[in-house]
């Protein structure tokens, strides 16, 4: 944001808000700051903004009474922890003096800078901050469904989807198959699937150690590949194979009553006891009825301040955008988050915004004592996020199990870490 | 490293300098280089917490992960995509935050 002065930024605002708006920044009543979404991004938003500019009137609002992440949720799918584990509850939040509404955000009305919700109430702004993660597509592969998500669950949100996957594992018999079937790019969680091939694995490997894992992959490679194959071969010898989407892993087609994923023009049919299907995705519904996507279903940012190239006065966070070379991360959602939140302070004081630096690092769990983790440091050049050259990087494949086991321990520390700079 | 070190101190000077005339308002060009640690480093956890610990040292280990003297599973790849500068600015915000809260 190092060319928007305050003068740009009242410019913008007035564009986007009329004269009231202006009026109120000019006789310095606290801005007003609506975030829709508490998860990793709008939370970490919302505490950051607080923290930066105590002044600042911030309100988030999240449907959920508390938000269960994702991160962390294939532990409890391979019965290694309780969805207690994932949960987190609001008063970190409010003691830092954010305003939790939960109720569900309905419509934007950029003109007149206000927020709909769907109890009615309407929130006025001057900044807003979408950030409601994604939507999955139930329109994107023929038979997948709003009534096949209760047959073959994606478990790519948390919550009951978490818990039914899990149920269907431990329901299974021994000698059984799952099957899981990741999406092609981009999607939230690139390494996501294959972690919880791994974690599923452990759990099979005690309980049913006659089941098989099939991995029938829309994409010919993924994340970490070399660092998950090397940990597979070592703990689950022959127990996951994996399906490469030109060779065949290309689901094209579902049947939910029958287990069955079609692949190879009907050629092939894969029966599962237990499916995983995990659709393609677009950015959460609010960011589409708000006008903030573009046609690829995600939403195109300036990549300094994360604010919409499409709607003035509105910055959208986390999975949802288009974030250049970052993943589609809770810790992405977190550090984009930060960033956009000095971003918004240092609008409001008339200041530019510093050079900032973005990162991300996923940890992936093979087994409870075995992490791997890919790293990277961002900043913005020719207009784009990329990566910093010579830094970041995956776990080296040549590192022994000490170093694994202090990487598990690390993702642990990690997720404790992150939930506290998220949620307070 | 031992010229680095010295170029570390002169620029927290500064920095220091710069902080204090700026009174109320926020460090923000510390903070859009390091809060990100904090993503992992956050008060209370288990990988050490950052906030309040003196510059210098803070400085000097980043410098020993970005030039490999100093060993770690991540912290060597974080670490070098930060320049000098860099370095000062973040040890600086660190250093100048409370530590618990
Ligand atoms: C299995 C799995 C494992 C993962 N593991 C990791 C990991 O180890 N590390 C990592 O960094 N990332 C991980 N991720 C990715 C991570 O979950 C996402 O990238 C992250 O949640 C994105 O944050 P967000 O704020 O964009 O969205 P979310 O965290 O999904 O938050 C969006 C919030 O907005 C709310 N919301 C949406 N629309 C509305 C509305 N209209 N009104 C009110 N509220 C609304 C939702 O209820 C939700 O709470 C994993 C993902 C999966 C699926
Ligand atoms: C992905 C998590 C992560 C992030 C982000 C991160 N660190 Fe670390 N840090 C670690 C881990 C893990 C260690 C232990 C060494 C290792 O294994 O790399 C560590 C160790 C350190 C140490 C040594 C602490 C001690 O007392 O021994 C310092 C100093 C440090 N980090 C500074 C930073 C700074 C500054 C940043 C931000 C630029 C940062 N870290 C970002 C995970 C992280």
């Amino acid at each position: 944001m190092s060319a928007l002065t305050r003068r740009h930024f009242l410019a913008r605002a007035g564009v986007a808000l009329g004269a009231t708006a202006l009026a109120r920044s000019a006789f310095a009543a606290p801005a007003r700051i609506v975030v829709i979404g508490a998860g990793f991004g709008g939370a970490t938003c919302a505490r950051y903004l607080r923290e930066l500019d105590p002044t600042l009137a911030v309100t988030l609002v999240e449907r959920e009474r508390t938000v269960a992440t994702c991160p962390f949720s294939n532990l409890v799918i391979a019965g290694l922890a309780g969805m207690d584990r994932i949960a987190h509850g609001f008063l970190g939040l409010r003691a830092a003096g954010v305003e939790v509404v939960h109720d569900s955000a309905v419509a934007v009305d950029a003109a007149r800078g206000e927020v709909r919700l769907a109890g009615g109430r309407r929130l006025g702004y001057e900044r807003l901050v979408v950030a409601p993660g994604i939507e999955l597509r139930l329109d994107a592969v023929p038979g997948y469904d709003a009534a096949a998500v209760s047959a073959m669950p994606h478990a790519w949100q948390a919550g009951a989807q978490t818990l039914l996957l899990r149920r269907q594992l431990a329901a299974m018999p021994d000698g059984g198959v799952v099957l899981i079937a990741p999406p092609g790019e981009p999607f939230r969680c690139p390494p996501g699937p294959y972690e919880r091939a791994s974690l599923v694995a452990h759990y099979l490997a005690r309980h049913k150690p006659r089941a098989k894992i099939l991995i029938l992959d829309a994409k010919d490679g993924f994340s970490k590949q070399a660092l998950f194959e090397q940990g597979w071969a070592a703990r689950y010898p022959g127990m996951i194979e994996w399906v490469a989407g030109s060779q065949g892993g290309l689901v094209e087609r579902v049947e939910p009553a029958r287990g069955v994923l079609v692949t190879e023009s009907g050629f092939t049919e894969h029966r599962g006891d237990v499916v995983n299907f995990i659709p393609p995705q677009r950015a959460g519904a609010i960011a589409q009825a708000a006008g903030l996507a573009d046609e690829s279903g995600w939403c195109p940012v300036d990549p300094r301040d994360f604010a919409s190239t499409r709607v003035p006065g509105v910055h959208v966070l986390g999975d949802a955008a288009q974030a250049g070379a970052m993943p589609k991360s809770g810790f992405s959602a977190n550090s984009q988050a930060k960033i956009c939140a000095a971003a918004i302070v240092a609008a409001l004081r008339g200041e530019t915004l510093p050079a900032a630096l973005w990162t991300n690092t996923c940890y992936s769990l093979v087994a409870p004592d075995y992490g791997i983790s890919v790293a990277a440091v961002y900043r913005v050049d020719n207009g784009t996020i990329n990566a910093v050259p010579g830094a970041g990087g995956v776990s080296p494949l040549d590192a022994g199990a000490d170093f694994r086991r202090r990487e598990a321990n690390y993702a642990r520390a990690w997720y404790a870490s992150i939930s506290r700079d998220t949620w307070g | 490293m031992k010229r680095r070190v010295i170029l570390f101190c002169a620029t927290l000077v500064s920095l220091a300098a710069r902080t204090a005339a700026a009174g109320d308002s926020p460090d923000l060009a510390g903070f859009v280089l390091g809060s990100a640690c904090l993503t992992c480093h956050a008060a209370g956890g288990a990988i050490a917490p950052l906030e309040g610990r003196e510059a210098v040292g803070l400085a000097e280990q980043l410098d020993g992960f970005r030039d490999g003297t100093r060993a770690g599973t991540v912290m060597p790849r974080l670490a070098r995509g930060l320049d000098d500068a860099q370095i000062a600015r973040i040890a600086a915000w660190l250093a100048a935050r409370e530590v618990s809260r």
